[in-house]
């Protein structure tokens, strides 16, 4: 299996393709590498050097108790893609957010971000209805959806999410404000395409997000928060269209 | 792959790969990403759902097309089968059409 060791953590890198690159980060709890594997990176595989990984916590990769804080989750992408020539950026739900830490960070690396239904806490409070988000993606996970886990006898799926919600300091982590602000959010000089589940419940926070990115366009496509599940060919269309310029 | 101890036909390049071979090593393969415990008591066959009969995770199927393509080579075109499906199709997916997709790539 393909791993790569970054500040003394395991993780499973996925490298499909070639072209020019597309790095893709998926949501948390119930997000993994498979978030793209199975959907939209194939696909783009066919013109781009595609990467998708488990971010840390997450799928295959190591899950430390501590560490969960956004400038390390961006650091840890910021590790596991030195090597490559500046790329166009996707994150779904917080791995949007993830993805404009790193194109804050680290502006001369990115030529382009998709931020699909993400949304920032806005300044002083904390993410809007985070425990909710954790309940809704449970609720909509691929296990749920698709392998009936939650009554599985192997429910190994469910409980890496609950382990990682209660058994790290990642919901803590992610709860503390302002760790990356409106006037840094202003200063992402790539064009952004951000596109919203016309049915996700986190509809007024993605809009306000991308209300706050001077370059972004907004896409709203059929389905809920879960879209890298639900969006389909359409998801994978924009993707395409985005990327190949 | 010296952890295989099946045999690997096509690996020197006589024999041909048969249905029966690729069946018997993708099975190998998930009992591997799985793990031989979860396997026990569930026969892997051309008509074993991976969602349904195995109730293989997401993560799990990436990790066994990693393996496959480890396995079977180039010649197997794996991205590019799942590019031609949507979600609901890949996690309905049998062992059956996984390895028809592997025997026609390495017969063509």
């Amino acid at each position: 299996m393909p791993y790569v060791v970054a500040g003394g953590l395991r993780f499973h890198v996925q490298h499909l393709g070639a072209g020019s690159p597309v790095v893709m980060v998926h949501g948390l709890f119930t997000g993994s590498a498979a978030s793209w594997y199975l959907g939209a990176a194939p696909v783009l595989a066919r013109r781009h050097h595609v990467v998708c990984y488990d971010q840390r916590g997450h799928g295959l990769s190591d899950r430390p108790e501590r560490g969960y804080d956004l400038a390390t989750l961006a650091g840890d992408l910021d590790a596991l893609t030195g090597d490559l020539e500046p790329f166009a950026l996707v994150g779904h739900s917080y791995g949007g957010v993830v993805a404009l830490r790193f194109a804050v960070d680290r502006p001369g690396r990115v030529t382009r971000l998709v931020l699909v239904d993400s949304f920032t806490p806005a300044e002083g409070d904390p993410i809007p209805g985070v425990s909710d988000a954790t309940a809704h993606a449970g609720a909509i996970s691929w296990t749920d959806v698709v392998n009936k886990a939650i009554r599985s006898r192997r429910p190994r799926r469910k409980s890496a999410a609950v382990a990682l919600a209660d058994s790290t300091s990642l919901v803590a982590d992610i709860r503390v404000a302002g760790q990356i602000t409106d006037d840094e959010l202003a200063s992402i000089a790539v064009p952004v395409m951000c596109i919203a589940g016309e049915s996700s419940p986190f509809g007024d926070a993605v809009a306000a997000l991308a209300h706050k990115l001077p370059g972004a366009h907004t896409v709203t496509i059929p389905g809920g928060h879960a879209l890298t599940v639900e969006g389909g060919e359409m998801l994978d269309r924009l993707l395409v269209e985005y990327c190949d310029v | 792959m010296a952890a295989h101890t099946d045999t690997a036909p096509g690996q020197a390049g006589e024999a041909a790969w048969t249905q029966d071979a690729i069946l018997a090593a993708v099975a190998t393969l998930v009992g591997e990403v799985i793990g031989e415990d979860y396997l026990e008591g569930i026969p892997i066959t051309m008509a074993t759902s991976f969602a349904d009969d195995i109730e293989m995770e997401s993560i799990e199927f990436v990790a066994l097309a990693e393996r496959v393509r480890e396995r079977f080579g180039d010649k197997v075109d794996f991205i590019g089968w799942l590019a031609e499906m949507e979600l609901d199709e890949i996690m309905g997916l049998t062992v059956g059409q996984l390895v028809g997709m592997i025997l026609a790539c390495l017969t063509s």
